[in-house]
């Protein structure tokens, strides 16, 4: 009977149940779809952003590289060549006129000599104490100069412009008195020694225009000269009776 | 199939696997438009931050090689003489100089070649000058010295050949390599500038067009005077 019965459900066909339900819950497969498309999901949406910057980004290091090498051979050979070619051009030529004049008006009328004494330091590994004798001169510029003639009272009013001055170190004098030389292995650069004391030159003649141009002892005895001595340059050559000499700007 | 038994997916793990689908695919496109909005803050962030450590580094460096290199000067000036003159600058020249130092010249092995420029005023002493004035000619004789070289100066350097071997030697080699260079500069500037004929003829015409400048523009009363100028050694 049982035999029968079994016999009789082999052979009766399986009734197809075509609901989601059914189907998912008839393998385990439908669990891992939507698992696999979850995660699908995800990584279409990196991807999509990945594509936009590192992916492509690598894709392109990588065709860079690739080009790099076959560009690098192929542009150190021709490179070599036509810098070759642009080295030995002499392009690279200036030409300065050496020696230039121009006509200057300046009158000097004060003259100091000076000695510069200077404590030099580069770093904490060189010093030197040094001196550099010279001059400074104060001018006055007459082609500024103005020259009204009062004819009435045959009298004559020079106007210039105050003293400027001037040094002139000469770099010939120099002489060292003290030096300090750090006692190590390593000990800087003789170049960056080199330009260190050209800027210092520089720099020390410009301090030295600034300081003794606002030096008032020095800057009235340079004024009281200028006075004088154009005055009586002007007495010399000057048929007026009387000649004044003030600065500009002055009543 | 037989004996294999097939394991159903219960109730509770069918709606974890939609929910959790659904829930990826929200992520997952939120993700997208998020960092899709995102790149120019991703740049922005990424050149702040390469600014910063530049800024930072930038610094450290500087502060350190700055120390390490720190020049100073403490100049001190002492005035001798002063005195009062009146010499008329009547030309400024410039000249270049090369000043040659080569390997075989010094112990450090330094080659440094370079190129000097400086200024040379030429000046006529007029405190030693003689005027004569004739009114009734309208005629004046300015007897002047003749013009001389009384300044000169190391203005800038300009173009160096340097060549050092690997010990680079030391600061107060290069100190005194500069001091030999310049000085040696001036000497040649001096030189080149005092033995200029071109300079010296150059200079007397200055002189000339610049007294009798000065003599009429101080005779404003008198309108065609005639000047004269004479360049003597006898002025002493």
């Amino acid at each position: 009977m049982r035999k029968r019965q079994a016999a009789a459900d082999e052979e009766r066909p399986a009734v197809r149940d075509n609901s989601l339900t059914s189907m998912l819950n008839k393998s385990r497969i439908g669990f891992g779809i939507l698992t696999i498309m979850a995660f699908a999901a995800v990584f279409l949406a990196l991807l999509a952003f990945v594509r936009q910057s590192i992916l492509l980004s690598l894709i392109e290091k990588v065709s860079s590289a690739a080009g790099t090498v076959q560009g690098a051979a192929q542009g150190l050979s021709a490179g070599g060549e036509a810098g070759k070619e642009e080295g030995l051009s002499a392009k690279d030529t200036a030409v300065r006129v050496a020696n230039q004049m121009e006509t200057t008006g300046r009158l000097q009328v004060l003259l100091a000599d000076m000695k510069l004494s200077d404590i030099y330091e580069q770093g904490d590994s060189y010093g030197a104490l040094y001196s550099l004798k010279g001059e400074g001169v104060f001018t006055v510029d007459l082609s500024q100069a103005t020259a009204i003639y009062d004819e009435e009272n045959d009298r004559l009013v020079i106007e210039i412009p105050r003293p400027e001055f001037e040094p002139y170190i000469d770099n010939s004098t120099l002489e060292i008195c003290a030096e300090y030389k750090k006692r190590t292995l390593f000990n800087g650069d003789a170049r960056d020694g080199y330009r260190g004391y050209l800027n210092s030159r520089t720099q020390l003649d410009e301090k030295i225009r600034t300081e003794f141009s606002e030096d008032p002892e020095l800057t009235e005895q340079a004024e009281a000269s200028a006075r004088r001595q154009v005055e009586q340059l002007a007495r010399s050559v000057c048929q007026s009776a009387y000649v004044e000499v003030r600065f500009k700007g002055e009543e | 199939m037989k004996g294999m038994k097939k394991k159903k997916l219960s109730g509770g793990q069918m709606v974890f696997s939609v929910l959790f689908a659904a829930l990826a695919a929200v992520i997952g496109i939120s993700l997208y438009f998020l960092l899709r909005e995102k790149p120019l803050d991703m740049e922005t962030a990424y050149n702040v931050g390469r600014q910063e450590a530049y800024d930072k580094y930038y610094q450290m460096a500087f502060d350190s090689a700055e120390e390490k290199n720190h020049v100073a000067n403490y100049g001190m000036i002492n005035i001798g003489d002063v005195r009062e003159m009146s010499r008329l600058e009547v030309l400024k020249v410039s000249g270049t100089e090369f000043v040659i130092e080569n390997a075989q010249d010094n112990d450090q092995n330094i080659t440094s070649w370079i190129e000097v420029r400086g200024i040379g005023i030429f000046t006529v002493d007029l405190t030693l000058a003689q005027f004569a004035a004739d009114s009734s000619r309208g005629y004046v004789l300015v007897r002047v010295p003749w013009p001389q070289l009384t300044e000169c100066r190391v203005e800038e350097t300009g173009k160096q050949l340097w060549k050092n071997d690997w010990k680079n030697d030391s600061i107060g080699d290069g100190v005194r390599l500069s001091q030999a260079q310049l000085g040696e500069g001036q000497k040649l500037l001096e030189d080149s500038m005092r033995s200029s004929r071109r300079f010296y003829d150059a200079a007397m015409e200055s002189a000339e067009w610049m007294i009798q400048l000065l003599v009429r523009q101080w005779n404003p009363q008198i309108p065609d005077l005639e000047i004269q100028v004479e360049f003597a050694d006898d002025l002493v």
